[in-house]
């Protein structure tokens, strides 16, 4: 007799998001998956258009990380035109980029996945969010929103308030950083700091009675990919592709951007409308590949400021060297990024290129394809372009980093239900952990699929011959 | 209040993208105290952000079902968690602002109703009638704060109508209270202005279902403070409303009855009831009942009188009561007056005229109307030339709200207005294309006086046509509006080609009255039917005062224990018959208010008709000069009690120094007033041509600065130089400082009129003209060290002389005149040094004069007022002057 699980949703991930836990005769976990919805019409949608709208438009994509796109598709662009970026504007490209990431942190942390760890995984679903935060520590709330505000600050600075900035363009950038500007983030990272350093102790300090999240909440074996620097050293926005695997091996290096295609393919599974990209090389589903805050630690050999570089090796000492596996560790591998970053925005103010006016090369269509690669907060993030004579977008291919995830998050829940799902009845807490598996992530769909009014989020409970046992849906 | 606008949404997603547009549109408009941001979606350290405001606005797209036109609510702060674990919402947000940065803001959620999310660019058609919608919501939530203050007469008084205003009040986040009263509900409610529109739009509309509203005016006043909403308790022995009322409007329920096959007054132009109905214009004397009225002659049938009899009838003591058996009958006649049907067919022989494009003069509640189909050329310009009226623009009567918005812009004010128990004709703003308007009813005018049917003669009538009808006051232009049977034959012979009349006798005449919605607020343009005579209050009045107005638009008034009763319009007292009614209107507000003045005020003016038969009434006489009149009936209007800098600007008024004054800076204290600085004086050629013959304001304005070279061929030789010579020599010649007339000038001078039909309309094209263009001002010189200072327009006539020689559009050069006469305003007022600055006077009808001079002063840390319910033009007169008796120390 099959049996039928009710799972509470997936409440604090955006997207029109499902989870599927599949039970075999036995009443056992045999297989789990998180859906999503996708919509292609955004790929579709730039057909036409001119290639140097492209970074103005794709930003518009997405509301949690428009700068990612933004980069991304300006570099898809410096492609095309075929040029290199003058040195001020791929510094202060930069520096958005380290706001982006430290402002997405933020909201990751403090805002999503604190709760859990910070309230209690049996705590009720009405007291374990961050109201729940903002009675127990509202300095820490606090704090978190400021931290974030810092980060979207500095992305202010550059990029004016507009919206979407269209601040990058093909070939560099518009407008340089002012003294003002400046001396308003030099002022403001002291707070950062301490707010980090805050952070990173709390969860080293939790960490160490959590012993159960860190093997049970998505521990298991992958690839893992992201950028990484001419040194080996840890990279956000330039750099080359590099994968290693669980035991700590690169197996392939210094790939670039334009070749992704021969190491990188694109399942389609019909379970989720998500593309679900994996290493070539190895075949789909072996090439199971993570990216993120937890996989660019791995693949990195060192972070290059003294402050992370400290972090690191205490979080390699004791969790796992070159090869962190638990997702659970994706929190910890963030708060060590929030580190780096401001480390790295600190030893941008005092350069003086960021003050240059030689901030733009141009030049015409030179290349017909053109693949721009960024670090997104949530991982690596491709925009393959191609285009006409004249600039006229002729195909667009955009490979994110919730899609990348795809096949390790369904593994994660599955690693989570086998764990703890045994029968019918599944108390709150554990149903807590099945969604922080998918918290780890961090996924962020809004990009691969909108959210356009309320989003329902369905946890199924499936038996052997497919069948529906049970079903459980949260209004948005 | 420093607020802060957030518009949220994906600007790719179609209308989802209305947020972030919104806040777009609203940003260029730079509104100050206003910071606005566009986002994709809301997100935590917003809250941060918003507790800094006083303030927040979000503004999102919503594809919420019962959604179709924009909607404001207000927003608590919550505890709860928002449902998009990325984004936030306003409540939640609002809630974190709250606990963790101490935030005190208060919310609003503006929602657009979104039909198309789907991927692209570009809004649905529904989303883009919104987006202005809620621009404009939001330019009048960031205006300043008032009060009004409603009188709320009709069944309102234990049906719940308390709990109902208490309960909108709340929900609109307003501060007050609302009291019974003799008179009614009367509340008063504070709050944003924009917010307060909403309040007064759906008052009516959501009122409890047993309560009717025979009528509401407004007052904007200064806001007190008030904290939270209260229900007061009725003030012990306040006034008892005299029972004299103004006309009502058909109200549903007899409108119900009278399209009702079944019913037996289906059909019956006379149908009325204690809500709704004749009342001012059949009242002949107190105590209000039907021997008091002039339904006396007809006697109630066993029906009727079973109505009236059963308190559980809403004909209860309805003394105009009557149906087809006993009341009063249509009757047609012809022109030359030869009865040719009665009853039912009476009605379709003058529909079948006004089919016919033939001019038929129709008896309603307080008057005559000229009435012919305006959909046809030749039928309006028969009218007029029969009326011997060219020019001015005629009123419409429509056939419902829909067909209004068809040639209209219409605002919800304007809609209210239209269907309220007033039933006022109301100014509005005419589109591009007026299908089915003919051009003859407005010839080139911006705007179209427009009403609904408002008794069941004129709902039969237009329910019986598919077009709209001219209805214009029965009279010769410049006389009363007829009242009587002969009289009508009389006076309209030649004139209409047909009499629809009844045998239920006028007792006097009521116009139709003419309200405007200036700045979001109602200005009651010429007050009669439906407004007349509900009193304005006055505080400190001790004795009986009786003020016979001025001249033209003429008005009386009387007064007494804290209230002002204006009557209702009388026009221009240029013909005997006028003057009539004026001596009429005199002895019945007397009688009707039971008043014996003790003194009697009127203009200075020693020529007027009015001031003559206040100088023979026997009664001690105050004379008021004529804009210190203008300048109190403003300060009456909004409650206020100096000082104040009163900017008195109209066409002309006498100054008792040998000069027609009229661009005027009035200091007004309790005990009088001081000319603090008026326009730069010019002489003006020919007296009351010079009111006809904009050319002639243009030729003195010119000749005073000695640049007549500047006139070209406005005039032919000969005329030149008989007006030259006038000039030279002071003959017919008078020195003025009238804003009406430097007004004129100008238009004279951008080739916009040389001569004109009607009052002001010069000045109405050259505001026309002046539309849609950015105005800069010219700075106008303000001349003198010791009072009164002379505000010097020289310089900006050349200049605007010379721009328009060198080819600059009339439009940019109207708007440039228009804003330096704003300016130069705002720098009297500077000079002057009063934080209350009245604007009064005829000049204040022009919207672009008003929102300029009200804006600017605001943004130069003024407060402006300016007229609601008392009219800014001549007719608002006798109740300044009511105001000057009391404070007068003599007579």
């Amino acid at each position: 007799m099959s049996k039928r699980i009710v799972i509470d949703p997936v409440t604090r991930i955006e997207g029109h998001a499902k989870i599927s836990i599949f039970l075999d005769d036995e009443g056992k976990v045999s297989d789990a998956q998180f859906h999503v919805v996708e919509f292609r019409g955004f790929e579709k949608f730039c057909e036409g258009r001119m290639l140097w709208e492209m970074p103005a438009i794709t930003a518009r994509t997405c509301g949690i990380c428009p700068i990612s796109h933004l980069l991304a598709s300006s570099k898809a662009s410096d492609e095309i035109l075929a040029v290199g970026v003058p040195v001020a504007a791929d510094k202060l490209r930069r520096l958005m980029n380290l706001g982006q990431l430290t402002q997405s942190h933020a909201l990751s942390f403090f805002h999503l996945s604190a709760p859990d760890f910070l309230i209690g995984w049996d705590a009720p679903v009405a007291k374990r969010n961050i109201v729940g935060i903002i009675q127990e520590n509202p300095d820490l709330a606090r704090a978190g929103i400021r931290l974030r505000q810092f980060g979207q600050e500095v992305i202010e600075l550059l990029g004016g308030k507009k919206i979407h900035p269209s601040w990058a363009v093909p070939g560099g950038v518009r407008s340089g950083l002012t003294v003002e500007a400046r001396d308003q983030i030099v002022s403001k990272l002291p707070e950062a700091f301490a707010t980090t350093r805050v952070a990173l102790d709390l969860f080293k300090g939790l960490i160490r009675k959590s012993d159960e999240e860190v093997q049970n909440i998505g521990k298991f074996d992958s690839l893992f990919m992201g950028l990484v620097g001419s040194n080996g050293e840890w990279e956000h926005h330039g750099g080359l592709l590099r994968f290693s695997d669980s035991k700590g091996e690169i197996i392939a290096d210094k790939i670039s951007a334009q070749d992704y295609k021969d190491h990188i393919g694109e399942a389609v599974q019909n379970s989720s409308y998500l593309k679900s990209p994996y290493y070539k090389p190895m075949g789909f589903p072996d090439g199971m590949y993570r990216v993120g805050p937890l996989a660019r630690l791995n693949v990195c050999d060192f972070m290059g400021t003294p402050q992370a570089d400290a972090e690191l090796e205490e979080y390699r000492a004791n969790w796992g060297g070159r090869a962190v596996t638990s997702c659970y560790l994706y929190h910890y591998a963030r708060l060590i990024e929030i580190l780096c970053c401001l480390e790295k925005i600190e030893k941008l103010m005092d350069d003086p290129d960021l003050f240059s006016k030689r901030l733009r090369a141009d030049a015409g269509i030179n290349n017909l394809r053109g693949v721009g690669v960024s670090e997104a907060p949530r991982g690596t993030l491709f925009h393959d372009y191609t285009v006409d004579e004249n600039g006229v977008i002729q195909a667009v291919n955009m490979i994110i980093a919730t899609g990348q995830n795809n096949l390790a998050m369904n593994r994660s829940v599955f690693e989570i239900a086998k764990k703890y799902v045994t029968g019918p009845e599944i108390p709150e807490g554990v149903l807590n952990r099945v969604e922080h598996g998918i918290r780890n992530f961090d996924p962020c769909l809004s990009c691969s699929t909108h959210a356009v009014g309320k989003m329902p989020m369905k946890v199924r409970l499936l038996g052997p011959g497919g069948q529906v046992l049970d079903e459980l849906t949260r209004d948005g | 209040m420093r607020t802060l606008l957030i518009g949220y949404g994906n600007s790719l997603r179609s209308d989802d993208g209305a947020g972030p547009e919104v806040a777009r549109r609203v940003a260029e408009l730079g509104l100050s105290d206003l910071e606005v941001i566009e986002v994709h979606q809301l997100l935590p350290e917003h809250a941060e952000r918003i507790s800094h405001f006083e303030r927040v606005v979000f503004v999102d797209a919503s594809t919420e079902e019962d959604l179709d036109k924009v909607s404001m609510t207000k927003v608590k702060a919550s505890a709860g968690v928002p449902g998009d674990p990325h984004a936030s919402d306003p409540a939640a947000l609002l809630g974190w602002s709250e606990r963790l940065f101490d935030g005190q803001a208060e919310a609003w959620l503006i929602r657009l109703p979104g039909v198309d999310l789907g991927l692209g660019e570009g809004f649905s058609e529904t989303m883009a009638e919104a987006i202005p919608v809620a621009v404009r919501l939001i330019r009048g939530l960031c205006e300043s704060r008032s009060r009004l203050r409603c009188v709320i007469r009709g069944m309102v008084q234990g049906v719940g109508f308390r709990p109902h205003v208490h309960h909108l009040a709340e929900e609109l986040g307003l501060a007050g209270w609302v009291c019974n009263t003799g008179e009614g509900v009367v509340l008063e409610v504070e709050g944003g202005e924009a917010v307060l529109r909403q309040f007064l739009v759906r008052i009516e509309p959501e009122k409890p279902a047993h309560s009717v509203i025979t009528g509401m005016e407004s007052s904007w006043l200064e806001p007190m403070g008030f904290l939270g909403f209260e229900i007061r308790p009725s003030p012990a022995g306040g006034p008892r409303t005299a029972m004299v009322l103004p006309d009502i409007a058909t109200c549903d329920a007899c409108l119900d009855d009278i399209t009702d096959s079944s019913n037996r007054r289906f059909a019956y132009p006379f149908t009325n009831c204690t809500h709704c109905g004749p009342r001012f214009s059949i009242i002949e004397g107190l105590p209000y009942d039907r021997a008091g009225t002039s339904m006396k002659g007809f006697e109630m049938c066993e029906a009727c009188r079973t109505e009236y009899e059963d308190p559980h009838d809403r004909r209860f003591h309805a003394q105009p009561n009557a149906c087809p058996k006993c009341g009063p009958r249509l009757e047609w006649l012809s022109s030359s007056g030869e009865s040719l049907a009665i009853r039912g067919e009476a009605l379709d022989f003058a529909l079948t005229a006004l089919r016919d494009g033939l001019v038929v003069a129709v008896k309603g509640l307080g008057g005559f109307h000229l009435m012919a189909r305006a959909d046809d050329e030749a039928a309006v310009e028969r009218l007029r030339e029969r009326k011997r009226r060219w020019a001015k623009p005629f009123a419409l009567m429509m056939t419902s709200l829909k067909a209004v918005g068809e040639v209209c812009h219409c605002s919800e004010m304007e809609a209210r207005l239209l269907v309220s128990p007033e039933a006022p004709i109301v100014l509005l703003d005419r589109l591009e294309k007026t299908p089915g308007i003919a051009e003859a009813v407005a010839p080139g005018a911006p705007q179209l006086g427009v009403m609904l049917p408002s008794n069941p003669l004129h709902h039969l009538l237009m329910r019986g046509l598919s077009f709209p009808v001219v209805a214009t006051s029965g009279n010769l232009s410049d006389e009363p509006i007829c009242t009587d049977n002969d009289e009508a034959l009389r006076r309209l012979s030649g004139i209409a080609d047909g009499f629809l009349v009844h045998d239920r006798p006028i007792i006097r005449h009521v116009d139709d009255s003419i309200v405007r919605v200036l700045m979001g607020r109602e200005m009651v343009l010429r007050r009669a039917r439906g407004y007349a005579p509900m009193p304005v209050p006055i505080e400190g009045l001790e004795r009986p005062v009786l003020a016979v107005g001025a001249h033209l638009k003429s008005t009386v008034a009387v007064a007494d224990r804290g209230r002002i009763f204006v009557s209702q319009h009388l026009g221009d007292l240029e013909t005997e018959a006028a003057s009539d009614a004026h001596q009429r209107a005199i002895r019945d507000l007397q009688r009707l208010f039971d008043i014996a003045p003790s003194v009697v005020a009127a203009d200075l003016h020693p020529d007027y008709i009015s001031t003559r038969l206040a100088e023979d009434s026997g009664l001690p006489l105050v004379r008021v000069q004529h804009h210190y009149a203008h300048a109190l009936a403003c300060l009456a209007d909004n409650c206020l009690t100096g000082p104040a800098l009163a900017v008195v600007w109209d066409g002309t008024g006498y100054g008792g120094d040998e000069t027609i004054w009229g661009g005027e800076f009035l200091e007004v204290t309790d005990d009088g007033f001081e000319r603090v600085a008026h326009l730069r004086k010019f002489p003006l050629p020919g007296g009351d041509a010079a009111a006809r013959e904009p050319r002639r304001s243009l030729t003195g304005m010119l000749h005073e600065i000695g640049a007549i070279e500047l006139l070209e061929d406005r005039f032919s030789a000969t005329d030149l130089k008989v007006v030259i010579r006038m000039l030279e020599r002071g003959i017919n010649t008078v020195a003025t400082s009238s804003a009406g007339r430097l007004i004129d000038g100008f238009a004279s001078l951008l080739g916009i009129r040389q001569s004109v039909g009607f009052e002001a309309q010069a000045a109405v094209e050259l505001e026309f003209a002046a539309a849609g263009n950015q105005g800069e001002a010219i700075p106008m010189a303000i001349i003198g060290d010791e009072r009164p200072w002379q505000v010097d327009w020289m310089r900006c006539l050349i200049e605007i002389a010379e721009r328009r020689v060198q080819g600059e559009s009339t439009g940019r050069l109207a708007a440039d005149f228009h804003q330096s006469l704003v300016s130069a305003l705002v720098e009297v007022a500077r000079r002057a040094g009063h934080e209350k600055v009245l604007l009064t006077g005829g000049c204040f009808q022009n919207r672009l004069l008003l929102q300029g001079a009200v804006g600017a002063l605001k943004v130069a840390g003024f407060k402006p007022f300016w007229h609601q319910r008392v009219p800014p033009n001549d007719g608002g007169i006798s109740c300044g002057q009511v105001v000057a008796a009391r404070r007068s120390k003599g007579g």
